[in-house]
Formats: C-alpha cells, sequence, structure tokens
C-alpha cells in the first residue's frame, strides 16, 4: 500500500438557524493506494474517511462527507456559537495513529521514495488551520477553489 | 476485507454495545453521530439511500472509527473479525 500525505483546504460558506457562515479549512489527510482503491483517511480533523475508485473519487467523497458533517452541525446548532463550538471541536479531534502515518509517509516522499505527478508539493510544516466566521456582509474574498497538495 | 468491504450496521453497533460501553448513537440528517469517552465520530454513514433499516457500511468508516475513538483492538475483532482492525 503506498501513502500519500495530503495537505488540503475546503471553504463553505453555511446557512445555519438564523445565520450565515463561513468556513474555511486547511487541513492534513493521508491518501492511501489500498489496492482495490483509494482511501482518504483525517489527520487532522481525523474523524473522517472516504474512499473512491481512484484519487479523485476519493478526494470528491472526502469533502461531501466533510460537507455532510457542517450540514448536520448546521442543522442542530440554535446559535451560531453552538455552531463555531461543534465545528472547532470536529477540527480538535486529531487520529494520533493516522498521524503517525502521515508523518511517515511525510519521510517517504522527502526521500524520493513516494511521489504523486498529479499534486502539486507544499511543505509538509504548512500550518493547518480552522476559521469560523459569522457573514454579516458577503465580499467576494470569501469565494475559494478547493486545494490538495503533496506534503513534502 | 479491504476498506470498500460492507458490514452491515447492526453488526457495528453490536460491536459498540460491547466493546464501547456507555457509548452514545444518534441518526443526524446526513451522518451518524457516535459518542464515546467525551469523543465524537460525526461521519458514519447513514447508508444509501432506502436501506436506511440496516444498511451496509464501508468497512474504512468503521477502521477509522474504531481508531478514533481508541476502541480495544481486540474486543473488536472478536465482535468484526472480518475487519481485522490493528
Amino acid at each position: 500500500m503506498t501513502h500519500y500525505p495530503l495537505l488540503y483546504g475546503l471553504s463553505h460558506l453555511l446557512a445555519g438557524n438564523g445565520f450565515f457562515a463561513r468556513v474555511s479549512l486547511s487541513g492534513r489527510a493521508l491518501l492511501v493506494d489500498e489496492g482495490d482503491g483509494f482511501w482518504m483517511y483525517g489527520v487532522k480533523p481525523g474523524a473522517i474517511a472516504a474512499g473512491g475508485a481512484t484519487p479523485g473519487e476519493a478526494q470528491a467523497e472526502f469533502r461531501q462527507i466533510y460537507t455532510s458533517v457542517l450540514f448536520d452541525i448546521a442543522a442542530e446548532a440554535e446559535r451560531f456559537e453552538d455552531f463555531k463550538a461543534q465545528v472547532e471541536q470536529f477540527f480538535s479531534l486529531e487520529d494520533e495513529a493516522t498521524a503517525a502515518e502521515w508523518e511517515a509517509a511525510v519521510a517517504e516522499v522527502r526521500q524520493g521514495r513516494v511521489d504523486a505527478d498529479w499534486l502539486s508539493k507544499r511543505k509538509a510544516e504548512s500550518r493547518i488551520e480552522l476559521k469560523v466566521e459569522l457573514l454579516e456582509r458577503a465580499v467576494p474574498a470569501f469565494n475559494a477553489l478547493d486545494e490538495a497538495e503533496l506534503a513534502a | 476485507m479491504t476498506s470498500f468491504g460492507l458490514i452491515p450496521l447492526k453488526e457495528i453497533w453490536a460491536m459498540l454495545d460491547r466493546c464501547a460501553p456507555g457509548h452514545t448513537r444518534k441518526a443526524r440528517e446526513h451522518n451518524h453521530l457516535v459518542t464515546y469517552n467525551g469523543v465524537p465520530y460525526p461521519s458514519l454513514p447513514l447508508g444509501k439511500h432506502g436501506r436506511r433499516e440496516n444498511p451496509d457500511i464501508e468497512a474504512g468508516h468503521v477502521k477509522k472509527m474504531a481508531r478514533l475513538l481508541k476502541l480495544d483492538a481486540d474486543c473488536v475483532n472478536r465482535m468484526l473479525p472480518q475487519l481485522r482492525f490493528k
């Protein structure tokens, strides 16, 4: 099984109960070629996994599930503060075992034993973060494309 | 079983009843939320539409949940031997 350490960015504009919010995430995940397909396992946030026949399908499914978790939280939260707290808790959950595999995979990339020619590379130490913002006015700067890079 | 292998949801619940005593679970609009020892796992799929009674869940989701909730591997493997959980 080949392990690919990923850095990714996802941004969402969401409607909750009486509020609009923007959630932007820079996270880590481990993409694993399991022979019969690919699985993407969250490192941080760690409570998410998704599979697909190709790397692109696994990433698309991962985004879909991540989005659905945000929708679930938005549906239940009575106020923006509740929504923000729950999303931050979701982000804070780190899977230590998968994190160790992610670090090992970064070493493999740096030693030239693993590469992914469909992804650009970014320093593994790049910041991972989550921003949950209450939207009081809309500006085009909130629009952001998804990102995925190989951690190196 | 690979991560694409399928496990009936009722078998997952039986595993949690044995290996995660005191856990809570509830179906949200898109996913199940399972909480154990204060740690939430909010992304266990409901299953495909139309098979909500006892849908099959891909093993990759179950492995991930068991890891994140720090379930005892021996217990998980007794209840779901096909998972080969480490």
